[in-house]
């Protein structure tokens, strides 16, 4: 069987770098979680029912929206957070069939933010995957809770 | 002649990225419109002129597949050349769509991959030489 860590591990990374061309960090100083900036919670259902919980610390969401949107100055916050959201939401579309199979249809629904605390609460939850990415410009965590209906 | 296109996806961030991306194609591009959902997007089409249409899947208020089957059964729309870019993955719903003559995209994707995907979609072709695209004959129906 996959490795569900593992796999959402590397999701995660690749979308962050094709998308967001933030990178993993080679520098030990780099890659370590600074204040909590925003998180971001996608719905689905089909073939398995639950949701994908992301947190972004440091310092991500300006410079992954300005890259995005090839722009030298930072979005505004609405936009920074539509960028994390839409960045969620690519995540969970290509995790789930690799988690799952590949044949499986998801329904994904819109991207929510949610505070904090719900996020710790999802993540300190016993998961079907987590992981932590360690970018450049801070740290990504990622929690998938999710239910097979088969 | 320019291509108008029509893109629709929740995610205006995502519509950014896609309409900059259709403008450093080379292709010749015209008017792009966006809309944030399908009910937006086929009330769009009855009010602009649209050569190509760009639609997500996962939307509130009406999703991609449905407003394909929107498109499709009216005869204004029905042979519009449509293509999907979406996270989706399933290989059956990818099958279904290319049975409904529709190209797809998956998200992420490369600035080139969509270029070429909006060249098998539309017929248009691109002048090497003078880097700006034109239609070709089988796009004047539009």
């Amino acid at each position: 069987m996959k490795n569900p860590n593992q796999e959402l591990y590397q999701t995660a990374a690749t979308v962050f770098e094709e998308v967001g061309f933030l990178f993993i960090a080679t520098e030990p100083e780099n890659g370590k979680a600074g204040h909590f900036e925003a998180a971001i919670s996608v719905g689905f259902s089909g073939a398995a029912e639950g949701r994908l919980v992301l947190a972004a610390y440091g310092s991500i969401l300006a410079s992954l929206s300005a890259n995005m949107l090839g722009e030298d100055d930072p979005p505004s916050p609405k936009q920074q957070e539509d960028a994390l959201g839409e960045v969620t939401n690519i995540i969970c579309g290509n995790v789930l069939p690799k988690i799952f199979n590949k044949n499986d249809t998801f329904r994904l629904c819109a991207p929510q933010t949610i505070p904090s605390d719900e996020f710790s609460t999802c993540f300190s939850k016993d998961c079907l995957a987590k992981a932590e990415v360690p970018l450049e410009e801070g740290v990504v965590r990622l929690a998938l809770l999710a239910e097979s209906k088969r | 002649m320019s291509l108008n296109v029509l893109v629709v996806d929740d995610s205006a961030v995502m519509r950014a990225i896609i309409t900059k991306t259709l403008r450093i194609s080379g292709l010749p591009i015209g008017e792009v419109y966006q809309a944030s959902n399908g009910l937006e997007g086929l009330s769009m089409l009855k009010d602009q002129w649209i050569d190509l249409a760009l639609i997500d899947i996962n939307m509130p208020e009406m999703n991609g597949i449905e407003m394909i089957e929107a498109m499709r059964q009216n005869e204004d729309t029905a042979s519009l050349p449509i293509l999907v870019v979406s996270t989706e993955s399933s290989e059956t719903t990818i099958k279904e769509l290319w049975k409904k003559g529709v190209e797809f995209v998956h998200k992420p994707f490369a600035p080139e991959v969509l270029r070429e995907a909006v060249i098998r979609a539309t017929g248009v072709t691109i002048d090497e030489e003078s880097e700006s695209g034109t239609l070709s004959d089988s796009s004047n129906s539009f």
